[in-house]
């Protein structure tokens, strides 16, 4: 191919990349918020999970996103690779002395690629597990006993990186729930609040695929396992959580606060949580 | 004659099988700051930031409109 040609190609893919990014104007500045984090244990393993979802049931269109397993001594993390980046970029922006249309444009993009959107800490000496998670703008954080899992264990095994896996199955949060686990990795952990099986679990899905948790990778490398401390969190029980975003996605108009030119319509968000609670 | 006309609007909505709620900006809205958003699917919006007392309640809502808009 003739260099000229090499060269509109790059420069027209460059433009349709611009054209199609994400990009605020605005002159508004805000006051940054405080960041405060503690440190609560340090990974000796991390497992990298590719997530795959269905948000919408009617359309069934498949989203996918990373989502990351930290394994401490006592405590372990499970959330979105994303919102590890989203918290990074909020600790940056803290130390701002505003903050305008740079920093939208730098958080949107990260904000886009979050699919599971909560962080789940679990506490093998307590045995309890705390989640955190937005519903709109504000942030809940709710505790639970780490769940009894009563597994089934079945005939059936497969290879995943390299690792010899078994397969158990098991009902909780209204869906039925296949995995297959490593007895090579004596971990009893896995994706969301799954675990207590005799090894680390290497994939995760419910029987209508509406969720699945596939490993794609492990490492030893070290890292901080850390908790938000917020001031302004909403202390509250899982089924008042989880009603909130119910009528978050049911009943947007309550939650939003904005007023677009033109006028708006506020339509429903599409729901389909990966626990069912009545 | 108007009354009739409105309440077969209401009808309308109430069977439409949707929860779409209009807000509706008059001709006397004012607003000191409309920020431009232009979503990757194209559908270039204006949002008033007077309402927004913080960083993250603006950027929630943009991320509700967004889903909205594309």
């Amino acid at each position: 191919m003739n260099n000229r040609y090499i060269i509109l190609l790059l420069v027209s893919l460059i433009f349709s990349k611009e054209l199609y990014c994400q990009n605020i104007v605005s002159d508004r500045r805000f006051s940054p918020n405080v960041y405060n984090s503690n440190q609560i244990d340090i990974s000796k393993q991390n497992v990298i999970y590719k997530y795959d979802y269905i948000e919408n049931l009617k359309t069934s269109v498949r989203k996918s996103s990373l989502t990351i397993l930290q394994i401490g001594k006592i405590i372990s993390k499970f959330t979105d690779y994303n919102l590890l980046k989203k918290d990074s970029l909020e600790n940056k922006f803290s130390k701002k002395e505003y903050l305008g249309a740079e920093e939208m444009n730098l958080i949107f993009p990260v904000l886009k690629e979050i699919g599971f959107k909560k962080e789940i800490l679990r506490d093998s000496n307590k045995d309890s597990i705390t989640f955190q998670g937005k519903v709109h703008s504000t942030k809940y954080e709710y505790k639970e006993k780490i769940p009894s899992l009563n597994w089934k264990l079945k005939k059936g095994d497969k290879v995943i990186l390299d690792y010899k896996v078994k397969k158990a199955t098991v009902n909780y949060g209204g869906r039925k729930w296949i995995a297959w686990y490593s007895e090579d990795i004596p971990i009893n952990l896995g994706p969301y609040i799954f675990g207590n099986l005799p090894g680390l679990i290497l994939e995760l899905y419910d029987n209508e695929e509406n969720f699945h948790f596939s490993a794609i990778g492990i490492d030893n490398k070290q890292t901080e396992i850390y908790k938000r401390v917020e001031k302004k969190i909403v202390r509250t029980s899982k089924k008042d959580f989880f009603k909130a975003e119910r009528n978050f996605h049911e009943k947007p108009e309550l939650f939003v606060r904005g007023t677009i030119r033109g006028g708006a319509n506020f339509k429903k968000i599409p729901y389909n949580p990966i626990e069912i609670i009545d | 004659m108007k009354s009739l006309f409105l309440g077969l609007t209401f009808l309308l909505a109430s069977f439409s099988g949707t929860s779409d709620v209009e807000k509706t900006v008059t001709e006397e809205f004012v607003c000191s700051n409309w920020a431009t958003i232009n979503p990757k699917c194209g559908n270039t919006y204006y949002l008033c930031t007077d309402s927004y007392g913080s960083f993250d309640d603006f950027i929630a809502d943009v991320s509700y409109f967004n889903s909205v808009k594309c």
